[in-house]
């Protein structure tokens, strides 16, 4: 039956993702809570200012800039869990066939009737489902925390800079899809993919805080820069960040669906 | 009268068309398959699975063939066995034909079609068993099933089917797998491979771990499947289980197809090995006695151990044997690799008969 695979990883993730989701959303009521009003946030500002330049550089803050409550939600969350979040991708990409490739399940599973890029797009299909739900259950807790804080804080926009993290989750999925169907062995990929992850991570910080040309141009090859979470914040989402991040996605399954379908399975 | 003198040519016409027609289907039908008159009348039926050339070369740097040239015909309403030592190439090729692994050189088809172009279509009528089977650890057998059914055209019949089969081979369904036994594992994997009755049956090692009255159940399970004119091929490395159920074998070694012959004709072999450890020296005339004894061959004399070979009748033999002071005596069935040593000689090329 046509579905079957997109159900059944629905069924059985849909707990996980509701904690994952649940976990996030407490993180951003967690963190909004802590700024009660815009003295506080102001406070926080001059606080950040005594501390290394560079150490704040590393980690994507901008010591000149004033800390506003959108500036403080990127800083604080998004720049911070973007990371974390990128966990949850990686799991849903282990979970469309390395996992049971490297139990042996696949053996099992590739003897049903339905061919493997069903099974990847269909298993795909219901993680991008599901990362939509993570998403909006982090926006359910930033939404109670807005409404609990006295800070001027456009709810449109966080719900704005919430929703552009799924297409960079899409991303990761994709990255970790395509070497599970390259590598194969989990540990490896797993591997690869913290190291394709973290790196990339690392080059948009660095290429956002630091006043380097080079750094800034090799920026553009980190996906999590098409996030721009600072500037959804503040500007609204750029469209076609999202279109290049969508394309990137769908070149990464495409590619992963052509070599697992060609490889030997087992 | 004209009328009937023009008719005649026309008649004739059509009844040429239609024995060039019924030739050509009968051609076709048969040449396709690989199938001759003789097989026909002697009611050997459609190839199932017909692999020409097949070869499969994991690391190309060694060049090791885990299958060589592999040519092998499974007919329709059969059971085929498919015999081998441990690493003989038996699970390679099984994967093979499910399009787990693809080919380096050679094809497959299963029922006439593609196995890699067209698997979905193959998969749909194909019940499989591996051998070392691999679940989702966290669910029940019912949960198992219920999603394995999903995917098959006729779920609601499919999961009637296997709450059947498992009440048949006492398995409870309402289980997590982490929690069964082998056994118990296999009893799923059995259900799992039967329960959309399929077509064909592809069972890899399928008695691993069964006890002999749940052996005895699935060979009953799988002469009615026979008996339903559906397919069975299996692998194995014990002789004796596929010579209960089995009418022909095809012996695998070093990833080459050494033989294909009815069992009954395996079987015919029919040598047991005996061995004797005895208390004392004995005379080398008793030896002598022994050695002489009909059926006796291949006889080795170790000190106070002695080992034979025996075909046919064994009054004779402990005729002979009762007269000396015996310690211990083991009668053994031969190996796999004895009787296909035995059956061919020491003659190890390829001696295929389909």
């Amino acid at each position: 039956m046509r579905g079957a695979f997109f159900i059944e990883t629905l069924r059985q993730n849909w707990l996980s993702t509701l904690g994952w989701g649940i976990a996030l959303g407490a993180l951003g009521l967690l963190v909004l809570t802590f700024v009660p009003d815009m003295e506080v946030l102001q406070r926080y500002g001059e606080l950040l200012k005594t501390l290394p330049a560079g150490l704040l550089q590393a980690f994507g803050f901008n010591p000149q800039e004033q800390l506003t409550p959108e500036a403080f939600l990127e800083s604080f969350l998004f720049a911070r869990f973007i990371l974390f979040i990128a966990i949850f991708g990686v799991i849903c990409g282990l979970a469309v066939t390395t996992n049971e490739e490297d139990n042996g399940i696949m053996e099992v599973v590739l003897s049903l009737p339905v061919s493997r890029a069903r099974l990847m797009l269909e298993r795909f299909g219901a993680f991008a489902l599901l990362t939509v739900i993570l998403a909006l259950l982090m926006f359910g807790g930033l939404w109670i925390g807005a409404q609990m804080v006295s800070i001027p804080l456009n709810i449109t926009r966080v719900l704005e800079g919430t929703l552009v993290l799924i297409p960079v989750i899409y991303v990761v999925i994709g990255i970790t899809m395509l070497m599970g169907a390259v590598i194969r062995r989990k540990t490896a990929v797993i591997a690869v993919v913290a190291g394709i992850v973290v790196s990339s991570y690392f080059l948009d910080a660095l290429g956002a805080a630091v006043a380097n040309d080079t750094l800034k141009a090799l920026r553009g090859f980190s996906f999590f820069s098409y996030a721009d979470i600072n500037n959804v914040l503040i500007y609204g989402t750029n469209w076609g960040n999202i279109v290049v991040l969508l394309g990137l996605t769908a070149l990464l399954v495409g590619s992963a669906i052509l070599v697992w379908q060609r490889r030997d399975i087992g | 009268m004209m009328m009937q003198n023009q008719s005649h040519p026309q008649k004739l016409g059509v009844f040429l068309l239609y024995k060039g027609l019924a030739h050509i289907v009968h051609f076709n039908c048969f040449n396709q398959i690989g199938q001759t008159d003789k097989d026909r009348k002697e009611g050997r039926m459609s190839a199932i699975i017909e692999t020409k050339g097949l070869t499969k070369v994991y690391t190309p740097k060694t060049a090791l063939k885990a299958v060589d040239g592999l040519d092998l015909s499974i007919n329709k309403g059969e059971i085929f066995g498919f015999l081998g030592p441990n690493g003989a190439g038996k699970t390679t090729t099984i994967r093979l034909i499910l399009d787990h692994i693809r080919p380096t050189s050679g094809s497959v088809s299963v029922f006439g079609m593609n196995s890699q172009t067209d698997s979905v279509e193959i998969h749909k009528r194909i019940g499989f068993l591996p051998a070392e089977l691999s679940l989702w650890k966290s669910y029940t057998a019912k949960q198992v099933v219920n999603f394995l059914a999903s995917t098959r055209e006729n779920a609601p019949a499919t999961v009637k089917e296997a709450s059947k089969l498992a009440e048949r081979l006492g398995l409870d369904l309402g289980k997590r797998v982490r929690d069964f036994s082998t056994g118990n594992k296999r009893k799923l994997g059995l259900v799992i491979a039967l329960m959309h009755k399929p077509e064909l049956l592809i069972l890899d090692e399928p008695t691993n771990g069964l006890d002999p009255l749940m052996q005895q159940a699935f060979n009953q399970i799988m002469l009615e499947i026979k008996a339903e004119g559906r397919t069975v091929f299996l692998s194995s490395h014990i002789l004796s289980e596929v010579q209960a159920i089995c009418e022909r074998v095809a012996i695998i070694r070093d990833g080459q197809l050494k033989a294909v012959e009815r069992v009954e004709k395996l079987m015919h072999v029919g040598f047991r090995k005996v061995s004797l450890t005895l208390k004392d020296s004995v005379s080398s005339a008793w030896i002598e006695r022994v050695r002489q004894t009909e059926g006796v061959s291949n006889m080795v004399v170790d000190t106070n151990r002695l080992e034979l070979r025996k075909t046919g009748e064994f009054g004779a033999l402990l005729q002979v044997l009762a007269e000396a002071p015996i310690q211990d005596l083991l009668v053994t069935e031969p190996t796999l690799e004895e009787i296909f040593l035995t059956f061919y000689g020491n003659d190890k090329s390829n001696r295929k008969d389909n």
